[in-house]
């Protein structure tokens, strides 16, 4: 997971938003990780269960609401990493970002089985602002601590309405119509809401680098 | 800003909130412009890092275990209900040892009513960096039946730090003590029979099932490269339940133990009991919303086989303190508490049991004593044991902060895990330059706010 922290500086001209000192660390244990489990290194899987497994349930939990789901999916997806870590390809992106995409698309495919209304109105609901407390950090995740918060720190400063948009998509894997009709705005002022929020939280954190 | 730029559609491809001619545009910019596909791999990880930010919660016992066995495969030292696989190949062996040792102890103490563990120091040869006992709540329950060796003080752990241990191996003195050795840490565990024996057909805990070894660090400070010690907890735990059974040949159970699924520590864990006979209510560290379900109860013909007896038609006494009620289906039982004031049957007088207030219901146990058991090594690493911690309320967790023996400001090292915290084993460092601690102290703590102490749960030496 903290791979997703990883710097890609240098390839495009500019930091990455959530570049951390151990960055490149945490990327290179995490491709190693992948690529040891292609290789059918069960130790690795085992390995990347403890580091990963913490972020991506505490994700599918946010997003499917119920433990069942959340612990369905986690199981779920680590049978995928094991299966697809042949595939994983470093020069694409970070390996946490590889993992979570697959998390996410699984969730999105309970969502879509099941409905989507019940993730908003029955989960651990957004505050008024949209924001997410953090309610807990463990253990091996408090390494990240100061990433997780910069980037709460940046997403504080997006306004409201747009950092609930993002929110709404990134948690509750709300199409643009939908997250136009819970909002009750166009689907164009929303994708623009979207759109300029996340333009803005990368330029927030690039500005903290 | 001109936000329909391809670069500035990138977040919206990224979460699939582009309608088809959009993506269809997006991805014909995409396959020729390789900064655009930079650009895009960084809106991945920027959305991902947005992901972190999800209220964080350890996943439950028992997911690793089923995906190996989806995968077939088997991990050496993985497996066991660990949390996390690699946490607990990550800890502090020498005093960890310790901690874990009374973790245990407490463990045994609490299910697995046929022994309890008492640690107690073989040497303390580390001056001036004692483990400290938790305070309110004491030590760990296993050892407070030590007692003080000459030269402890009141208050410090039962277990020290001894020099000169050799050998990798627990070696076993006799049927009811053996030594941890090589480590800095020589533990002597002694086990002894507790008075409740233990039905025939109550289960046999699950070896370690309930022992969690989780790092915990001071915000933004990684923890120095751990060695791998995972094995010597399951050997610790191992040995313990050999000495166990050795000391208590009658200990296997008989006739037929139940066989549980579940672990009841949440209120999405029920125990389910598949076969066999009841559990102890009692000795089950079961969370008050979770359930504890027989789904195939012993017909009447086997109640004395069991030691059950009827109360009525929907009611079984246990003996143990516990009452199960038959489900609708006929066959599963929901087994509850006897409520406070409930006199089961006397054997010697068959007459009916006059109580009619007798209901299924929530059965809310008593909050159990929480205690804290800190330990830490000359080199500044420390362990943490925790038992009963209250849930903490949303959007609060508890730190633990260690204060020096002058008097100075608090200072943090870490928050314990929301889902864990409440019961577990936790590895701390002191922040470099940090002082011997005088005290330590568990704070409820909202975890934004790393610079004050919220209010005190737990504190002492």
């Amino acid at each position: 997971m903290e791979s997703v922290l990883q710097s890609s500086a240098g390839q495009c001209g500019r930091e990455s938003p959530v570049a951390a000192p151990a960055a490149g660390e945490r990327a290179v244990r995490d491709a190693t990780l992948l690529r040891r489990m292609a290789n059918q290194d069960a130790r690795a899987l085992a390995e990347l269960y403890a580091v990963w497994s913490g972020p991506l349930y505490s994700y599918a939990l946010r997003t499917l609401v119920t433990p069942e789901d959340a612990e369905d999916a986690l199981q779920e997806v680590f049978v995928k990493f094991w299966k697809r870590a042949h595939a994983y390809d470093p020069a694409l992106g970070s390996g946490f970002t590889w993992g979570w995409m697959i998390m996410r698309s699984h969730c999105c495919d309970i969502l879509r089985r099941r409905g989507r209304r019940k993730a908003l109105h029955s989960g651990p609901s957004l505050d008024d602002s949209g924001s997410a407390p953090i309610l807990a950090i463990t253990g091996a995740d408090l390494l990240q601590r100061d990433e997780v918060r910069r980037v709460i720190g940046a997403l504080d400063q997006l306004p409201a309405p747009e950092r609930r948009a993002v929110e709404m998509a990134v948690f509750l894997e709300y199409t643009g119509e939908e997250i136009a009709g819970e909002l009750r705005q166009p689907l164009g002022s929303v994708k623009s809401r979207i759109r300029r929020g996340l333009i803005r939280l990368r330029n927030i954190l690039q500005r903290h680098e | 800003m001109n936000d329909k730029e391809p670069v500035d559609q990138t977040g919206l491809h990224a979460l699939g909130l582009l309608d088809e001619r959009e993506r269809l545009d997006y991805e014909r910019e995409l396959a020729a412009d390789p900064a655009l596909r930079q650009a895009l791999r960084e809106t991945r990880d920027q959305l991902a890092a947005i992901a972190l930010t999800a209220p964080q919660v350890v996943p439950p016992a028992g997911v690793w275990d089923r995906i190996e066995d989806r995968l077939n495969l088997s991990v050496p030292g993985a497996r066991g209900n660990r949390r996390t696989a690699s946490r607990l190949l990550r800890f502090h062996p020498a005093w960890a040892a310790v901690a874990a040792l009374a973790a245990l102890s407490t463990w045994l103490g609490v299910r697995h009513h046929e022994v309890s563990a008492r640690l107690t120091a073989l040497e303390n040869s580390q001056a001036g960096r004692p483990g400290k006992a938790g305070p309110r709540g004491g030590p760990a329950p296993g050892a407070e039946r030590g007692g003080p060796r000459p030269g402890q003080e009141p208050g410090d752990l039962p277990g020290g730090v001894a020099q000169g241990a050799a050998g990798r191996e627990l070696q076993p003195l006799d049927g009811r003590t053996m030594r941890a050795m090589g480590l800095p840490a020589s533990v002597q565990i002694e086990l002894d029979r507790l008075r409740a024996a233990q039905r025939p057909g109550e289960p046999t805990p699950n070896g370690v099932a309930d022992l969690r070894l989780m790092e915990m660090h001071p915000p933004g400070r990684e923890a120095p490269a751990r060695r791998e010690g995972g094995s010597l907890v399951t050997k610790v735990a191992d040995a313990i339940a050999a000495a166990a059974a050795a000391a208590n040949p009658a200990a296997p159970l008989s006739p037929t133990p139940a066989v549980l699924r579940g672990q009841g520590s949440s209120p999405a864990s029920d125990i389910v009991i598949e076969q066999g006979g009841t559990v102890n209510l009692n000795s089950l560290n079961l969370h008050p919303d979770a359930q504890v379900v027989h789904q195939n109860f012993p017909a009447d013909s086997e109640f004395g086989r069991y030691g059950l007896s009827r109360l009525d038609a929907d009611r079984v006494w246990d003996g143990n303190g516990g009452i199960w009620y038959r489900q609708p289906d006929g066959h599963s039982y929901l087994g509850q508490k006897a409520p406070a004031g409930f006199h089961p049957p006397d054997p010697d007088d068959p007459a009916p049991v006059a109580d009619t207030t007798l209901r299924p219901g929530p059965a809310k146990p008593a909050a159990p004593e929480p205690y804290a058991f800190p330990v830490i090594s000359n080199d500044g690493q420390g362990m943490i044991v925790t038992q009963n911690l209250p849930e903490p309320a949303p959007g609060f967790g508890y730190a633990l902060w260690s204060q020096d023996a002058n008097g100075g400001s608090p200072v943090l090292l870490g928050f314990l895990p929301q889902a864990e915290g409440v019961n577990g084993v936790f590895s701390f460092d002191l922040p470099p330059g940090t002082s011997v601690p005088g005290g330590y102290r568990i704070t409820r703590q909202i975890l934004t706010d790393v610079t004050t102490p919220g209010s005190t749960l737990l504190q002492g030496p």
